[in-house]
């Protein structure tokens, strides 16, 4: 039943040092079906209990925008056996810190405690798994604290604003194009059965992932795993994920977003892109060397070579690149012009620069470069057993195995000058991308 | 499941043992003076490095104010013989990283590389601080970077609030103003002003440095001489003490968005004053801790009038405040603003609780040692020990002086600090029905 599989992470690097202790990843599965996976760091005695559900913000009914992201607030309250607020309570007195977070691919809840409390913990985490209870008083109230957030973070940000009217405009049927937040709209319009139908749809063992990282041994893990969670019964016949799908892109889409709180205009411009698969990772990786190439590596990449550098016309140049997630990720590119410098011309320019790059083909030594800082950050990784066992929450929700996290790295190093260049080419199309331009109303400006 | 709890809880109080007990500082003086602290951690093959220097953009001049940070942003951007590009390759080339940022009191450098690349990192940051070179193109490349950022901060809400109380706060002391400078200061510098910021806020009198890693000792003294024997001592002095202008009442600036920004602040607290760790202890329980916090509770967890409000002891090198922020739309502040008074005055007037006073010191207690994760984390935290001038043993003592806290000493301290009923507000946005006392 318990299949124990254990990985070392394979360094490129050729350093002889102990590195395996520090980097050993374990995992295994419960009867039930909960993944769980252990990653191992003993210099302090502290230990990471994240729980992850393959259910985010993309798996919501359409018009429930932000139930996703209003029941992991509602996961802090009462349960059948928990009163309201006991969890963050009892952490918060052993020291630990504890939260949530939620993407359009997952609803994760951690903990952060010293390693003693491990099963303290999974009592807390298993127990709400299952038996929460949702008052209207509660829901009522969330829903409030949930608009205010959307408030501080959202409305108040010009920037935040228009990234939603980006993402709307890139997917026109995927539900990527809907605020993990929620539309203020609907935010107001959602009732506690939404918020019910949600949780009992998603929240089951066969649909979570355990992570522990820290100074813990695997098999203490797999003892407490087994009775804290392996008791849990799937009331949910799970099918893969089904979301409505992009359809063939055919038109170039532009944004013209103006609000008075921006004083320096800029341009984006957003593709949709290929995202990491598993087993097929080798166009993810070949983009994700593009974003740093083009734009991310500052005055060195293209970018920012050309615009900050030779011509002058731009201050900040940038481009971005996360190839984890689900269903067809984005790339997208931003420039911020000099004053002198209309958008229109920064376009033009940035339109150019693509041409050119794909013409000219790759710097070899920018690339080694970019190459050498990826095999390094192997090791400053090791430095943060927490962000190494999110980085598993969010490969494993997005549908990629362990073994693809492990591979990535060999991948990255193995791309070809030819392969990032082919991604391009299938990247930079016009009638596949959203270009946005964001300013302050005309007429008011200079 | 009850008596498996009971368990679970009694060992929480047979705790005694600090858990970073292994946690071996070695205090070290390089060949020339400069006093460090070292922890070998030798299980992943690289160095943490975390350089603080005393000053900061305090050490600008009035009429060349922005220059401090105008010098820190240039670091990186050409050295010795290096231009800003050539630098980011070298630097690319054997992934290093060197972080540079300056803040009101100090200018801090966190550098991180592998360990057998150790000399070429050396080489690269010690030429960034010791010879940068002030180009005049990569001057007006990143003058109109600072230029934008002023622009963006003028426009941004919860920017105006903080510039505007400390504009109140502090009348007549450099602190009053951004240590990014205003847009025709930044204009006018020259790179003399730039060569004069970087000769008075980097001096190796006024250094602190922690080491985490994979280096030995002779190794880590060599690298010290080498990085900073080359600097200046220092050749100003430091601000004067702040006057401190406090209890002005509500401020409103008029700001379109459908929220106002909530800035406040009391009078703060010296770390060296006898009742810091009853003010520490106070803190958390009024609005330090995170979602169990009374002003959590009672203004997002009851209320849902708004997303976080969080508040802090600022110690400052030439002053203390008592800060608190927090975000509600504008049909809700008012309430939310009468909530946080009540509390306020709650807590000046009655203290704090037996149960809440010892569930803080457990959170406190326990959660200090869990800060000690990581070789850049430790290093960070032991360079912001030396530059607050506290010794090593603080960290087996400090937990013993936040749990000798009792709820008198929080009384006497919240009717200290938290009696004005007209602490400073400054409200940023278009809210309703409040009362505004200029």
């Amino acid at each position: 039943m318990i299949a124990f599989r254990s990985f070392y992470l394979i360094f490129i690097l050729s350093f002889v040092v102990p590195l395996e202790a520090l980097s050993k990843v374990t995992s295994f599965s419960l009867e039930n079906g909960m993944k769980i996976i252990v990653v191992e760091d003993h210099r302090a005695p502290v230990v990471t209990h994240m729980v992850w559900y393959k259910a985010g913000a993309a798996d919501e009914n359409s018009g429930k925008s932000g139930i996703a992201h209003l029941l992991e607030h509602l996961l802090f309250k009462e349960t059948e056996n928990v009163k309201n607020g006991e969890f963050s309570q009892t952490v918060a007195a052993l020291g630990g810190t504890d939260n949530a977070f939620t993407s359009h691919d997952y609803t994760a809840y951690y903990q952060r405690v010293s390693k003693q409390y491990l099963d303290l913990m999974m009592y807390y985490e298993s127990d709400r798994m299952r038996n929460l209870k949702i008052s209207e008083l509660d829901f009522s109230t969330e829903v409030k604290v949930v608009i205010e957030e959307r408030s501080q973070r959202t409305d108040s940000n010009p920037g935040a604003l228009f990234n939603e009217q980006n993402m709307g405009s890139l997917y026109l049927n995927h539900p990527y194009g809907v605020p993990v937040v929620g539309w203020r709209h609907e935010l107001e319009g959602l009732g506690r059965e939404d918020a019910i139908d949600f949780y009992k749809t998603f929240y089951s063992p066969n649909n979570a992932i355990l992570i522990v990282s820290g100074d813990v041994d695997p098999k203490d893990v797999q003892i407490l795993a087994k009775n804290f969670y392996g008791p849990l019964e799937n009331i949910t016949y799970l099918d893969v994920r089904k979301r409505p799908t992009e359809p063939p892109p055919i038109a170039e889409r532009r944004l013209i977003f103006e609000d008075e709180r921006i004083s320096q205009p800029y341009i984006t411009r957003t593709y949709l892109a290929a995202e990491r698969n598993p087993g097929q990772q080798r166009e993810a990786a070949a983009l994700t060397l593009l974003a740093d190439l083009i734009g991310s590596d500052g005055i060195q990449s293209i970018l920012g070579k050309s615009l900050q550098l030779d011509n002058k016309k731009a201050i900040y140049t940038n481009a971005y690149y996360n190839g984890l997630s689900y269903d067809a990720t984005n790339f997208s590119l931003i420039v911020v012009p000099d004053r002198e410098v209309t958008l229109l011309e920064i376009e033009t320019e940035l339109d150019k620069i693509i041409d050119t790059f794909i013409l000219n083909g790759i710097d070899d030594g920018h690339l080694e470069r970019i190459k050498f800082q990826y095999k390094a950050h192997q090791i400053y990784s090791l430095d943060s057993s927490y962000s190494r066992a999110r980085r598993f929450g969010v490969a494993l929700t997005s549908g990629l195995t362990i073994e693809d996290v492990l591979a990535w790295p060999e991948v990255i190093q193995d791309i070809k000058p030819s392969e990032i260049l082919a991604a391009a080419i299938s990247l930079f199309k016009k009638e596949s991308s959203v270009t946005g331009w964001i300013r302050k109303p005309v007429g008011e400006s200079k | 499941m009850k008596t498996f709890l009971t368990a679970v809880l009694f060992v929480l109080f047979l705790l005694a043992k600090p858990l970073y007990a292994e946690l071996n500082i070695q205090e070290l003086s390089s060949r020339n003076g400069i006093n460090f602290w070292l922890v070998q951690e030798e299980s992943i093959p690289f160095v943490s490095l975390e350089i603080r220097f005393r000053g900061g953009t305090s050490m600008d001049d009035d009429k060349t104010r922005g220059a401090v940070s105008f010098m820190t942003a240039m670091l990186e951007e050409g050295s010795g013989e290096l231009d800003a590009q050539t630098f980011s390759k070298a630097r690319d080339s054997i992934a290093a990283s060197f972080n540079f940022d300056v803040s009101r009191d100090s200018l801090s450098i966190s550098a991180r590389f592998l360990s057998d690349k150790r000399e070429e990192a050396v080489q690269l940051l010690r030429q960034a601080l010791t010879t940068p070179r002030f180009d005049q193109e990569a001057m007006e490349r990143v003058r109109k970077q600072i230029i934008s950022i002023i622009e963006s901060n003028q426009k941004n809400q919860k920017k105006i609030a903080q510039s505007k109380l400390y504009e109140l706060t502090f009348p007549d002391h450099i602190y009053s103003s951004s240590g990014l400078g205003s847009i025709d200061k930044i204009a006018l510098l020259k790179r003399h002003d730039l060569r004069q910021a970087h000769k008075v806020a980097i001096n190796k009198d006024r250094v602190s440095v922690s080491i985490v890693g994979d280096i030995s000792q002779l190794e880590a003294i060599e690298m010290l001489d080498e990085l900073l024997d080359d600097l200046p001592n220092s050749s100003k002095s430091l601000p004067k003490r702040a006057r401190v202008n406090l209890a002005l009442g509500t401020v409103l600036v008029d700001y379109p968005s459908p929220q106002s920004v909530a800035f406040f602040t009391f009078e703060g607290i010296n770390r060296t004053d006898q009742d810091f760790f009853a003010a520490f202890v106070m803190n958390h329980i009024l609005g330090g801790g995170g979602f169990n916090s009374r002003l959590m509770m009672e203004i997002r967890e009851q209320r849902g009038l708004t997303y976080s409000i969080n508040t802090s002891l600022a110690q400052y090198d030439h002053a203390e405040l008592y800060l608190g922020m927090f975000q509600s739309s504008n049909d809700k502040i008012s309430e939310a603003i009468g909530v946080l008074k009540k509390e306020i005055a709650m807590l000046a007037n009655n203290g704090v609780n037996q149960d809440e006073l010892k569930k803080a010191i457990k959170f406190l207690t326990g959660a200090y040692p869990l800060r000690f994760d990581g070789n850049e984390m430790i290093a960070k935290i032991l360079v912001g020990m030396q530059f607050m001038g506290l010794d090593k043993e603080y960290i087996d003592l400090r937990n013993s002086m936040v749990s000798s806290v009792t709820s008198e000493d929080v009384a006497r301290v919240a009717k200290r600090l938290l009696s004005s009923e007209e602490f400073t507000l400054v409200v940023v946005g278009q809210p309703e029905g409040l009362k505004v006392s200029h």
